[in-house]
């Protein structure tokens, strides 16, 4: 390799757009030289390099000049243009319509819910995909059941707006597990579980694409597998400028497409906060737990952050069976990360945990589909046509 | 006395490949394919090119939905399946070769309980029969009972995740593997992250192509050489770092490269890359502009005076890398990445 006209090291400090983005440094050669999270440092003789800024699936590069004779460079990284289901400002820019979608999301969870139980609040918004036809309708096949399976609501409830391909729904309800179910082709159901918590808003995000299954449905659907989970305090609504909404986002893509967006650094920074965001709090715990990171001592700094009403959370609950000894908790409802189902279910194999016989987490087994993030389960068609 | 001054390169011998390109799927609900077929007719001919791979024809075993007549669902799981064969059936009794290279494109997908595992769809696939051939089962049954020294493994399909959809293990034979199975080396690439969607396109040669396909094959062409070699992580980079010129205007996501760095492949030997064309525009352009070229540690490695009406448009043949151009005495200067910019004005 030739050498470079000075030897004199520069001190290169490369800042990314999002706190929680990629970031990896290569050479003139495309040789990997540094990686981190958030913000790199590190000494680069002059040159040329090019950093990469990666969140989820999606990257952008940004070539970088070193000069001779420089003591310090500073990079501020370029953003990406990352994908979501959350109207976040200054994502999907692609999309004519993130405006509208964010405004609406915006309207609609700070508007009157429909009233279905007491002291919890659910906000659902499905839009299509950025290139849809025309009479979408992302609401298809979309309803909301209590755990027993009970219907809680269907699509007319919310605003179906199908000249812009978005549906919203905003509710009151019980604090407790909902099972959130799509029928994607008649009698074959999938369904997550979301939680609700006493004094705060669970917000569901989904995408309406014909991807997850895709042979199976030509038709658009709301794509259970990749929807986005936030939680925000009752009364604040969706605020698509929201800090951590957005940190939350970012931590969702990291566990959802296998990235190690959890480093050191950044729990250190979440730990200096007062108090975190329950699905801070869930996520970084669990990715952390996937990096085989997860230590008792991490996780009680981790839970003193968490609002105590959250605490019961099954996600939380499935985190703290490391830390149990004694005690077997019980888990009549099932969680919403397939990680802690996992979890749940070891912990049941080694006696540390009880499902209660009856219960929706005891029946789940045969219908657990393995995604990457949440808990996908199929129900059985028989059982569903019953409910109904 | 006659010498032959030109040394022949010494044929691979060792050196074995399964290809495998299906774009039809005509009772399954699935989309044709276009690139396929192409795929792994150009992954061959780089398998025969004795600056490529350099690997005796009868050592490649080839098939391709061209091998059978259209619409007629062929070929079969078996037919595929066969391919693999001679090497488990050897490999039961020990090493069979130096490298094996597997090559797949066709519509695939992952298993939904097994986050590793990738099939290929046979032709005759249906919704409630969904016939296939679990590659990275085959493969890592390869590697397990070291049958070759290094295993290279090139999947160009989708990994989406349909729940009707398990991969179902091959029948092969049953057994614990080998000592020396963690010494074989491997690389292994998938055109995409599990659950996700790879892409084809009609390139501007008129072909269709798988994107990765493509991207790979350039990356074998091109990529610079360390100390004389081609080594996995080498093409690994260059992969990560081009493919983004070869999908034009459609989204693709990153692709997924498995290696060892500790024990790489070394895919070729060759003294330096090849180039690449880059076009040069000089905007404004005066007649008189000199034009100064430096490599990614700044090594002046080109001076030209631009002139005449065609100076304003120059083409350089570089090798892959970051570059910075400058018009002398001025400060218009770019910097830019070879091969992803194709075009700079500077």
């Amino acid at each position: 390799m030739q050498k470079s006209l000075s030897d004199k090291q520069v001190r290169l400090s490369v800042r990314s757009h999002e706190r929680l983005s990629e970031i990896f440094l290569v050479n003139s050669r495309f040789e990997k030289i540094a990686a981190a999270v958030g913000y790199l440092e590190t000494s680069v003789h002059p040159g040329l390099y090019k950093a990469r800024f990666r969140i989820g699936q999606t990257q952008v590069d940004q070539l970088i000049e070193v000069h001779p004779g420089a003591e310090v460079l500073e990079i501020d990284g370029i953003p990406v243009d990352f994908s979501s289901p959350v109207p976040l400002v200054g994502i999907n820019t692609g999309q004519e319509k993130q405006e509208l979608y964010r405004n609406a999301a915006e309207t609609i969870s700070r508007s009157d819910p429909e009233k279905k139980g007491e002291g919890a609040w659910l906000f659902l918004c499905i839009r299509e995909i950025a290139e849809f036809e025309a009479e979408a309708a992302p609401w298809t096949g979309v309803t909301l059941h209590d755990l027993e399976g009970s219907l809680i609501a269907e699509p007319g409830l919310g605003i179906c707006d199908q000249e812009n391909g978005y549906f919203a729904l905003h509710l009151e309800v019980n604090p407790g597990t909902y099972r959130l179910r799509v029928e994607e082709e008649p009698g074959e159901f999938y369904e997550i579980f979301v939680r609700t918590v006493a004094g705060w808003q669970t917000q569901v995000f989904a995408v309406s694409e014909a991807a997850w299954l895709p042979d199976v449905a030509d038709d658009h659907r709301a794509a259970l597998p990749s929807v986005a989970v936030l939680m925000v305090e009752a009364g604040q609504g969706f605020d698509g400028e929201n800090e951590t909404s957005r940190q939350v986002e970012l931590l969702r893509l990291g566990l959802l497409h296998g990235r190690q967006v959890v480093t050191e650094t950044v729990v250190s920074d979440l730990l200096k906060q007062e108090h975190l965001n329950p699905m801070q709090v869930i996520l970084v715990a669990h990715s952390l737990s996937g990096q085989g990171k997860l230590n008792v001592v991490l996780l009680t700094a981790l839970l003193k952050k968490l609002p105590a009403e959250c605490v019961e959370h099954p996600d939380i609950q499935a985190l703290m069976l490391n830390k149990l000894t004694d005690e077997r908790p019980a888990f009549p409802a099932p969680p919403m990360l397939r990680t802690s189902w996992d979890r749940i279910v070891k912990a049941v194999e080694q006696r540390k945990a009880i499902v209660p016989p009856g219960s929706l987490a005891a029946q789940l087994a045969d219908g657990v589909i393995k995604t990457s993030l949440w808990l996908v389960h199929r129900p059985d068609r028989l059982e569903v046509e019953k409910e109904m | 006395m006659c010498f032959h001054h030109k040394r022949l390169k010494k044929m691979k011998n060792k050196h074995h490949a399964i290809v495998i390109g299906l774009n039809s799927y005509p009772v399954s609900g699935l989309s044709p394919l276009k690139g396929p077929v192409n795929d792994a007719e150009d992954f061959s001919a780089w398998l025969r090119d004795p600056q490529g791979g350099n690997l005796p024809e009868e050592h490649i075993q080839c098939i391709l939905s061209s091998d059978f007549a259209k619409d007629a669902s062929l070929p079969f799981p078996n037919q595929i399946e066969v391919l693999f064969e001679p090497f488990i059936t050897k490999g039961v009794q020990g090493r069979c070769g130096e490298r094996l290279y597997v090559f797949v494109a066709g519509h695939g997908f992952g298993d939904p309980g097994d986050m590793g595992t990738t099939a290929l769809y046979a032709a005759n696939a249906r919704k409630m029969f969904p016939w296939h051939v679990a590659i990275t089962d085959y493969v890592d049954w390869l590697q397990r009972h070291a049958v070759f020294d290094e295993i290279v493994l090139l999947m160009d399909c989708c990994r989406t995740i349909n729940v009707y959809h398990e991969v179902k293990e091959p029948q092969y034979p049953t057994s614990k593997g080998r000592i020396g199975a963690d010494k074989v080396r491997f690389f292994y690439a998938f055109a995409v992250g599990r659950g996700r969607i790879a892409r084809e396109r009609r390139f501007e040669d008129g072909r269709d192509s798988g994107i990765f396909t493509r991207a790979i094959l350039h990356a074998l062409e091109t990529a610079s050489p360390k100390d004389g070699k081609i080594t996995g992580q080498q093409l690994k980079n260059q992969i990560h770092n081009s493919i983004g010129k070869f999908a034009g205007d459609i989204q693709i996501e990153p692709p997924v490269i498995r290696l060892d760095s500790s024990q790489d492949i070394t895919f070729l030997h060759r003294k330096s890359a090849r180039t690449v064309p880059v076009q040069v525009r000089l905007e404004p352009y005066n007649g008189d502009e000199t034009l100064l070229l430096s490599d990614g540690n700044f090594q002046q490695i080109r001076e030209d005076q631009a002139k005449g009406a065609k100076g304003a448009m120059r083409t350089l043949e570089l090798e892959p890398g970051l570059y910075k151009i400058a018009v002398k005495n001025t400060d218009r200067q770019q910097i830019f990445e070879v091969p992803n910019h194709a075009e700079i004005i500077v």
